[in-house]
């Protein structure tokens, strides 16, 4: 919101002088001290975005008389132009205006001066002639030119619709800055405002902050303005109300007047004869467009002061352009549009209009967008001399549709959207009137005629309840529509010295100053039979927001400033409430895989509707049905992911692009279906509005009940009695590596290519967090990625609880044609695993696991350190035998036959495969396998004898279940 | 002797005695000198005469089994018995002295060779290091992690909730009913029409005071959703959320636990300032400003000149949340605050394009490891 400070100070608050400032220094900002105003707003909560000193940077653009004005010798469109721009001072330009006359007072840029083009002012010569500066158009100086007002070519500064000064002043200006002489001088606020604050959408709204705020600095006493005399008593904002309810018709110059209403919007409409509409004054124009606005006419730049002043919207219509209906007379109408209704806008854009757009319509046309913008053919023009003005409060959520259907935001719009003071419609009419009537031209005298008021009211409540629709301020306790952002109900609040102090923990300023502050900003406080506490009325324009002792405390808080609010210390409860568990779980695996060399990434969490195509699955739903957002922000990820995979390996695609040809990276964050735990759709239309709903819809996920892409596999994250009935959330982890696990260096023989053993160790490593084993089976025919792996170097990672395996997640080495997808050359490997089953795998093991130890308790066994001993095999198996089933028979073998039988007092430590070899000396189809076991001893060293013993069942065991033969 | 080259002369010295086999005491109390004398000559040579193998020879040649030495022990039960033991210690005496001086000569050629050898294994140091592979915490994690443990420290318990939402827990309980212009501040990602993906941690206050009950002093972090996308805004970020309701809890506590959490997060006190503001769940409400840690106040390009960063929101517990959330405002009051922390990394980690976090670039990530 931009805010003037000088139509603050001409309309609402005198602003202060700053130290030893004249009333009369220019430009303004010498004269206050803005800094301090700045802090104001930023500290009551409106912080300043931005500040701009309107004429700075102009000093060297003065007032100038041509004293002469002749033909340039050289060039006929040129004049050479001796100019005066101080006593004295006389200086030879040359100018191409046409306007350039002997007499003009001008605006004249000094050499030096730069223009807002970019322009820089140079003595210069021009076809041999010397040009010591340029004398300016309005358009050279940065401000806005109407042609009809305006004329073409150098800025005429006597010419008073161009915010021009008499000549017997102007000759006492000469080499004064133009912005400052002309009073265009102006410091503009850009204020941040919060939505509970639609008042400050007014100037009146912000000058009561400040207000607030300098008689809290306590360097005098402000006070906000009243209204100024001259510009009211043409008719009292009570009668408007009352008249608009009362009557239906008003008679007007240009026929009778009727309003009607099919939205239930409630709308007064106010209609005025005997208009004269005139050029603007040029304090209006200076500030409307020190405002960014453009002036228009008289009667069109009052109804925007009254926005601009009062966040009061509204909008006049030339009564005699209107249609005339059956009735023989005009008549508005606030309904719906029909589907691609045309409208011609102010703005000479003609719209197609949707169904759910109101307008405001005569019999044939729409003649405005409500509440966004006024139509062409009704518009206000120099003939204008009946007028209506229309004052509606249509629905703040409806214009805000309406203004985003139609890209349109103007200040009208916005003011409805924030919520508008409905109380003080009446009194915004009361003062438009007037001021359209002190506007009219000095010549007119007569002033403009009030002709009456009608409401437009639904049908349905024209009845006594109608009276509320526009409330008096002074009249309480009667409710809006309730399609209306509704001001609360109950705006006399009891306060008392005490509520300050148990909200901000200290008392911070006396009772007395409390009642100060808010009396400044407009509340009224009445004293009670109790010393200690008043009765506080809300004002009208707070009473969106302003509800019971909490807020008064915040208004006062605000103005005395939050940073002085003390610091207390909490006592403690002295009570430890231990954390979500699952949260340091994720946080110990994302370390784990940094330990184990993998960057940590983030992504949206979303999918593209094909990355399922890419990534060779079956269809969309194949990990569970994708939920679809509504309004996608990227157009082609309008789903959130259901797994993390096709993120990855974008990810390794952009980090090939850029030249690393290697990496691992991880990702950890949730999943989401559109199914509930029980696996019940939650979202029926999923998809719809964005064209998916078919796509969605037309095939089920087919997952197994206990498959870690099941929607039952989730993690539960809250704790409402409906939260199984939400669509489920799974924390995921993804990991994948591209390029090989080590580049040839000096140190190294050659470049190691990542193996799928590689990965599965980190996966070992991963799950030993959760203090789970894994085991690797063939991927199953019904998984839903298989097909985007390598079928032959890929598993299916399931881990042991108690009694069963329970899948987990998958790890693989990519499909080529995955790659091929995304664009990723060379090889890449990859898992995933579903977070949630782990933890809750873990939870069922950790439990069994302290049952089992807390039955078995007695004397835990007394760790002996004893030297490990180590035995090492190398058996000739044929290539049949998987490393598993030899590992297997020879863990049975040590244990089962060697140590329990013979009572050798030791624990078998691991069995690790150390060496396969194929090749020379071992017969095709076969191979040659070394391995070791790790034996640990628990109470004395092993003996030869005891090594032999289970050396023996090693070798028997093994030669039978594997048909091994033992190497020399 | 330094003359002779070595291995003549080795082979010289180490040449057995034409016989072992003494005839009597005074011939073997000779051979043993001639013996003890060779043993001096050939253990008195300089050291770097001999190769390992040679030293090994001259062990072999005096202690040896085919040495004189043990021909002469093997020989001693051939002396009559009232030699015998006369012959036995003459022998015995060689025997020692021989032994004490082989190992010495042994372990002085060793140690030499050794020494030689370690000059001969110098490094070229200015070949490159190994590259290591290293990996890294995003650097939106990290910051999560280093605002969490402070408030850990407070006394608040960390506390997840779900991603995807219902209107209510989202806006409703919040204080945002529909059509409210705060619904403005923030434009939402929809599911469906009463579901969204949450636009705030804010909405987990409302799960825990409805779900966990008060008193609550709790945090959470996690990611939220909103509907923008440019140079500074992504459409998933971090955020981290605070709530404490407790009885007598007021705007002088929640200054208190500000000023501690932000001298904790950044290891020594520092200057806050609060603004008023609006946020539908909070009265009063306020913006947190933290003095510039590059300027201290002074202007700099990281503050954009204004000397002061901004951090996040705070304010005490609308009661109407209270209400909505089951909790009686006449007994209890709270705070909360929060904050963005992609940008908090972003300005700690000195990154200039927000959308960079989310590539994934393993470049970015060591470098970013190790600020």
């Amino acid at each position: 919101m931009l805010i003037s400070l000088k139509l603050i100070d001409k309309l609402f608050l005198q602003l202060p002088l700053s130290g030893g400032a004249a009333s009369s220094a220019t430009p303004c900002w010498k004269r206050w001290d803005i800094g301090k105003f700045a802090e104001i707003f930023t500290r009551q909560g409106f912080e300043v975005e931005s500040r701009l000193l309107r004429g700075s940077g102009f000093e060297n653009v003065v007032v100038g008389r041509i004293n002469s004005a002749e033909r340039h010798p050289k060039a006929d469109k040129l004049q050479v132009c001796q100019v005066q721009t101080a006593s004295g001072d006389v200086r030879q330009i040359v100018c191409g205006a046409a306007n350039a006359r002997a007499g003009l007072f001008v605006a004249v840029a000094l050499p030096g001066a730069r223009l807002p083009n970019g322009l820089e002012i140079k003595i210069s010569k021009i076809r041999d002639a010397e040009s010591c500066g340029m004398l300016c158009s309005r358009e050279e100086l940065g401000l806005p030119v109407d042609a009809d007002r305006d004329g073409n070519g150098i800025w005429e500064l006597h010419h008073e619709p161009s915010c021009g000064l008499p000549e017997s002043e102007l000759k006492n200006l000469l080499g004064q800055p133009v912005f400052e002489a002309l009073g265009l001088d102006d410091v503009v606020f850009e204020l941040n405002v919060t939505p509970n604050r639609p008042d400050i959408l007014g100037h009146e709204g912000a000058a009561r902050e400040l207000c607030a705020g300098l008689n809290r600095a306590g360097q005098g006493k402000f006070e906000i303005l009243p209204w100024k005399k001259e510009w009211t008593g043409q008719v009292a904002a009570k009668q408007i109300l009352t008249e608009a309810q009362e009557r239906s018709e008003v008679q007007t110059q240009a026929g009778s007047f009727r309003a009607s209403n099919a939205i239930g919007a409630p709308t007064f409409f106010v209609a005025l004869d005997d208009v004269k509409v005139a050029t603007t004054p040029a304090w209006i124009r200076n500030s409307l467009e020190a405002l960014g606005q453009k002036s228009i006419n008289s009667v069109v730049d009052a109804g925007n002061l009254i926005l601009l002043c009062f966040a009061q919207p509204n909008h006049a219509f030339d009564l005699a352009k209107l249609n005339s209906a059956a009735h023989g007379g005009k008549q508005l109408t606030l309904r719906f549009a029909s589907e691609n209704e045309f409208f011609a806008g102010l703005d000479g854009k003609e719209r197609s209009l949707s169904s759910n757009d109101c307008v405001v319509a005569d019999e044939k046309n729409v003649q405005a967008l409500l509440g966004v913008i006024g139509g062409e053919k009704s518009k206000v023009s120099d003939q204008s001399v009946s007028l209506v003005l229309e004052f509606a409060n249509p629905h703040p959520v409806l214009v805000r549709r309406t203004s985003r259907r139609h890209g349109r935001k103007t200040d009208s719009s916005f003011a409805f959207e924030k919520g508008i003071d409905v109380f003080r419609r009446a009194e915004a009419a009361e003062k438009l009137i007037g001021l359209i009537s002190a506007l009219q031209p000095a010549d007119a005298r007569s002033r403009v005629k009030y002709c009456g008021s009608v409401a437009a009211l639904p049908a349905a409540s024209f009845s006594a309840e109608a009276k509320s629709f526009f409330p008096d301020a002074a009249d309480s306790a009667k409710q809006l529509d309730a399609a209306q952002v509704r001001p609360l109900k109950n705006y006399k609040i009891s306060y008392n010295d005490k509520d300050l102090a148990v909200r901000v923990g200290a008392e911070l300023i006396p009772f007395a100053e409390q009642l100060k502050i808010l009396g400044s900003l407009g509340f009224l406080t009445e004293k009670t039979q109790d010393s200690a506490a008043v009765q506080v009325t809300v004002p009208s324009w707070r009473r969106l927001d302003v509800a019971g002792a909490a807020d008064l405390v915040e208004e006062i808080v605000r103005v005395v400033g939050i940073d002085h609010v003390p610091a207390l210390p909490m006592t403690s409860a002295g009570k430890v409430v231990p954390d979500d568990s699952h949260l340091s779980f994720f946080e110990s695996t994302a370390n784990r895989m940094v330990s184990l060399g993998y960057h940590e990434t983030a992504g949206f969490h979303f999918m593209r509707a094909d990355d399922w195509k890419k990534l060779n699955l079956a269809h969309v739903n194949v990990c569970g049905e994708p939920v679809a957002l509504l309004n996608p922000i990227i157009k082609d990820e309008p789903l959130m992911q259901t797994t993390l995979l096709s993120g990855l390996l974008r990810k390794v695609a952009f980090n090939l692009n850029y030249g690393n040809r290697r990496g691992q990276l991880f990702e950890i964050s949730r999943t989401f279906q559109n199914a509930d735990s029980k696996g019940r759709r939650v979202f029926a239309d999923n998809g719809s509005g964005i064209g998916l709903a078919a796509q969605l819809q037309s095939t089920s996920a087919t997952l197994a009940a206990d498959s870690e892409y099941s929607s039952s596999a989730a993690l539960p994250l809250s704790r409402e009695a409906t939260a199984p009935e939400r669509p489920s959330e799974t924390p995921r982890l993804c990991g994948v590596v591209f390029g090989s696990e080590e580049e040839k260096e000096w140190l190294n023989s050659g470049e190691r290519d990542w193996t799928l053993h590689a990965v599965a160790a980190h996966l070992d490593e991963i799950l030993s967090v959760y203090s789970l084993k894994i085991e690797l089976k063939d991927v199953p025919e019904s998984h839903p990625m298989r097909t985007a792996l390598h079928p032959g170097r890929s598993a299916h990672v399931l881990v042991k609880a108690s009694d069963r395996l329970v899948p987990v997640g998958w790890i693989a080495e990519f499909h080529p044609s995955v790659l091929r997808n995304f664009e990723i050359e060379g090889r890449c490997l990859g898992f995933e695993i579903n977070l949630a089953t782990a933890l809750a795998v873990a939870a069922e093991v950790k439990l069994e696991s302290g049952t089992a130890t807390a039955k078995s308790s007695g004397a835990a066994p007394v760790q002996i350190r004893l030297p490990m001993v180590e035995r090492d095999f190398a058996f000739l198996v044929a290539e049949s035998v998987t490393a598993d089933k030899l590992i297997q028979s020879v863990r049975t073998a040590v244990v089962t036959d060697g140590l329990e039988p013979n009572k050798i007092p030791a624990r078998l430590v691991g069995v690790r495969i150390f060496d396969v070899y194929r090749g020379q000396g071992v017969p095709s189809g076969h191979k040659s396998v070394a391995l070791r076991v790790m034996l640990l001893p628990t109470e004395r060293t092993l003996v030869e004898a005891d090594i032999s013993c289970f050396s023996q069942a090693v070798i028997q065991r093994v030669g039978r279940e594997c048909e091994a033969q033992l190497r020399g | 002797m330094m003359t002779l080259s070595k291995d003549i002369s080795l082979s010289e010295l180490l040449e057995l005695p034409q016989s072992a086999a003494a005839s009597s005491l005074s011939e073997l109390q000779n051979l043993i000198d001639d013996e003890r004398s060779r043993c001096m000559k050939v253990v008195g040579l300089q050291v770097n005469l001999f190769s390992e193998a040679q030293a090994d020879d001259v062990r072999v040649r005096f202690t040896g089994k085919k040495s004189p030495l043990q021909d002469w022990l093997k020989a001693l039960r051939n002396y009559p018995a009232d030699e015998r033991k006369d012959a036995g210690a003459k022998i015995n005496q060689l025997k020692s002295f021989l032994e004490t001086e082989i190992e010495n000569f042994v372990v002085k050629c060793r140690l030499f060779a050794e020494e030689k050898k370690l000059a001969d294994e110098r490094i070229d140091l200015t070949l490159p290091r190994p590259e290591l592979r290293l990996g890294s915490r995003h650097p939106v994690s990290l910051a999560v992690q280093q605002l969490l443990e402070p408030l850990k420290r407070l006394g608040f318990t960390v506390i997840d909730g779900p991603e995807l939402e219902r209107d209510f827990y989202n806006f409703e309980a919040l204080n945002i009913p529909s059509d409210h212009p705060a619904r403005e501040m923030q434009d939402t990602f929809f599911v469906a029409s009463e579901w969204v993906l949450r636009t705030h941690t804010s909405s987990v206050q409302a799960h825990a005071m409805m779900e966990r009950g008060v008193p609550l002093r709790v945090a959470c972090a996690g990611f939220t959703y909103r509907n923008e996308l440019d140079l500074t805004h992504v459409p998933t970020f971090r955020q981290i959320e605070c709530l404490v309701i407790d009885k007598g809890i007021t705007l002088a506590h929640m200054r208190s636990t500000l000023d501690a959490f932000f001298a904790e997060v950044f290891g020594r006190p520092v200057k806050l300032r609060l603004r008023s503001s609006y946020f539908p769940f909070t009265e009063p409400s306020a913006e947190i400003d933290v003095q510039c840690q590059q300027c201290f106040g002074s202007g700099c390009r990281s503050c954009k000149h204004t000397g002061w960063l901004e951090m996040g929101g705070c304010g005490l517990v609308n009661t109407r949340v209270l209400e909505r959330c089951g909790v009686d405002p006449q007994v209890y009051s709270g705070f909360a605050f929060g904050m963005g922390v992609d940008r908090i990394a972003m300005s700690k980690f000195g990154i200039a394009d927000l959308r960079s976090l989310f590539e994934g670039d393993v470049l970015l990530s060591r470098q970013l490891a190790l600020r």
